[in-house]
């Protein structure tokens, strides 16, 4: 299987997957549920790296995973710098608007189909771009 | 009445108005409603009141298609038929399924849902369920706010569960005491004879195992041996149509379906007991019912796939470490090494937390200790002709050609099974509910694995306006001969994805006034 072969625990994958806002309705299991206050963010790239970074608990399985989406879809690598552009150029974040933002922007990518498979799993673009942006920040 | 026909005399002719061949749900129904009129009935019942190994022989065919269960095992052949090991899942079928559907050849059927309504009703208390509720408003009678799917992409369905209702037990001494119908056990129908136009069936051959012969002579004779029976009855009566009864267009024995079924994916869940406890059967009012979820109207029409459903499966659920470390205790308490014990240690070392989780989870005594759900589905099967059951060479007990199954799927059924798991995974994404993984092959469009099919035999008679296009009429009647129907799900044009018993009910019950009007 695959999975085994990009040495990734189903552990560590689920962490990865469910990065942002997600889990922010239901709260103590995952990382985001951890983090401490709402710090700003700024606009800049070197500003907002920590905060795209603080959204995980563990960096590692949001770098592999995104490694592995930029992999398999090369040609998408555009549409996540662009994610990183558009992040910069809105308003300054605080931690919360970030996540909440990228939490609607991965629910309107599944109702939108805007979804792709990396190694069976169907995740949205918004959350796989995230974790390439770990790779790519 | 029940009479043993082993018993009586060689070469008895039995009179009767009604002669129902098979004493099954449909046969055994219709039996009970003509009975509200005066008409004289005669069920021959090819088994007697328990299972015997020689007479479920009879049923003994020949997969030469995709791998399906064994025909001796799929249906049972004594007084009650296959109710007698049902589970009893009940369900309607949708308006959609009665419709034709532009992506799905040869589908509609010349009756719609409204007309089958209101025996539906009636087929309730048949079946020992009801009220008719099996869809999401099931959901407000128990207070339960499921979630917020779109509903044109995935609706919540419910089954209900008959006891199941064992029809040969049930309805046993009713038809006992009835006067007017005579139950002949043991009685297999060996032949249908018509009249020399082939026009009008005169009378049935019947024949035992033990040799014993007769015939049983009726104005009407209603074919209720189930899906795989029926056809074969009407191939090998070829004495005037040496096609076989109904035959004229070759279409009896075609468009075999099943309700496939498959594991699609798994979803990983951020919260697997609201799932598990949401779609968890439960009682209401004393009948038991099992939420699932099924792909909407609006999804197939968009996608131009079949009818599909899915329900939560946890039980399998076991994280390859977890699975490695309970074989190298098991294997440890019997004081031995596995072959394989190097391998053992990695895999469970490789997960440690979920083999901690889990450790930590069964000893604090919980049931659910597991975060995967898998994903199982069972779909309507696209009609398709070169699915059929044939005529082999091989002859039974009683000298009758047995049956080749040669069971095909389509194209349309991967396609709508890979569509069913990308809309639960759309679904479940949206409303953060968990990640869908596909199932390797599904994701990589593969062979298809893991797909089995659920002991349901629809559409080998099927019901057409013209004969060009099925063998019964929508009175069930067979095109063609005046006197000759067929009851049971062998006259589905289309499956839908429910069990098909409560509709078969329902089209016995529909039968049935025909009959009577008809008289």
């Amino acid at each position: 299987m695959v999975w085994t072969v990009i040495e990734m625990t189903r552990r560590k994958f689920l962490l990865s997957i469910t990065l942002m806002g997600a889990l922010s309705w239901i709260g103590g299991s995952s990382g985001l549920a951890r983090l401490r206050g709402s710090q700003k963010c700024g606009t800049t790239v070197a500003e907002i790296k920590p905060c795209l970074l603080g959204l995980f608990e563990d960096l590692d399985s949001p770098r592999i995973l995104g490694k592995r989406y930029l992999d398999l879809y090369p040609h998408e690598k555009p549409r996540v710098q662009l994610l990183a552009t558009r992040i910069q150029s809105s308003q300054p974040w605080t931690t919360s608007t970030l996540k909440k933002s990228l939490a609607r922007e991965r629910e309107l990518d599944f109702q939108n189909g805007e979804v792709v498979i990396v190694d069976g799993w169907l995740l949205s673009r918004t959350e796989l771009g995230v974790c390439a942006l770990t790779v790519l920040l | 009445m029940f009479t043993d026909f082993r018993t009586i005399k060689d070469g008895t002719i039995i009179q009767s108005d009604c002669c129902i061949i098979g004493a099954g749900a449909a046969g055994i129904t219709i039996a009970r409603k003509l009975n509200q009129g005066n008409q004289r009935v005669c069920i021959v019942e090819s088994g007697g009141f328990e299972f015997e190994q020689k007479t479920q022989n009879l049923y003994d065919g020949t997969n030469i298609g995709l791998p399906y269960f064994d025909l001796d095992i799929c249906r049972l052949r004594f007084f009650g038929g296959t109710t007698n090991h049902w589970n009893g899942q009940c369900a309607p079928l949708s308006q959609l399924d009665f419709e034709p559907r532009a992506w799905v050849p040869h589908s509609g059927w010349p009756i719609s849902k409204a007309d089958l309504d209101p025996y539906y009703l009636k087929a309730l208390p048949v079946c020992e369920i009801g009220p008719y509720s099996f869809d999401a408003r099931t959901w407000t009678n128990w207070g339960i706010v499921p979630p917020a799917f779109n509903p044109q992409k995935i609706q919540s369905h419910f089954w209900q569960n008959s006891p199941p209702t064992r029809f040969g037990q049930v309805y046993r001494e009713e038809l006992k005491s009835a006067e007017n119908i005579t139950v002949l056990l043991n009685a297999n129908v060996t032949h249908i004879r018509t009249d020399d136009s082939g026009e009008k069936v005169t009378h049935v051959d019947i024949g035992a195992l033990n040799g014993k012969k007769g015939q049983v002579r009726a104005k009407v004779f209603v074919l209720a041996c189930g899906g795989v029976e029926n056809p074969r009855l009407l191939l090998i009566s070829n004495h005037v149509h040496p096609e076989g009864l109904g035959n004229k267009y070759d279409l009896v024995g075609r468009f075999f379906m099943d309700h496939p079924t498959a594991l699609c994916g798994k979803v990983e869940m951020a919260n697997v007991d609201y799932l598990l406890d949401t779609y968890t059967p439960k009682i209401f009012e004393g009948i038991r019912y099992r939420p699932g979820l099924k792909i909407g109207e609006e999804e197939q029409r968009q996608k131009q796939v079949l009818n599909i459903c899915a329900t939560f499966r946890p039980e399998d659920d076991v994280p390859p470490a977890i699975e490695a470390g309970r074989q190298l205790l098991g294997a440890l308490k019997e004081g031995e090494i596995p072959e394989d014990l190097s391998e053992k240690i990695r895999m469970v070392m490789s997960d440690l937390d979920d083999v901690a989780e889990y450790a930590a989870c069964r000893v604090k005594g919980q049931e659910k200790c597991t975060t995967t759900l898998y994903l199982r589905t069972r779909q309507e099967q696209a009609p398709n002709p070169n699915s059929r059951v044939t005529l082999s060479e091989e002859l039974d007990a009683l000298g009758m050609p047995r049956l080749h199954l040669d069971w095909r799927f389509t194209e349309l059924e991967r396609k709508s099974l890979k569509a069913m798991a990308l809309t639960l995974g759309g679904e479940f994404g949206r409303l953060n509910l968990g990640r869908v993984q596909l199932l390797n092959w599904l994701a990589e469009d593969g062979d298809p694995e893991w797909i089995s099919g659920s002991h349901h035999h629809m559409g080998t008679t099927r019901m057409a306006d013209s004969p060009r296009n099925g063998v019964v009429n929508k009175d069930c009647r067979v095109h063609g001969i005046e006197n000759i129907y067929v009851a049971g799900s062998s006259v589905f044009p289309t499956s839908g994805f429910v069990n098909p018993t409560l509709t078969l009910v329902a089209l016995a019950l529909r039968l049935a006034d025909h009959l009577s009007a008809a008289r």
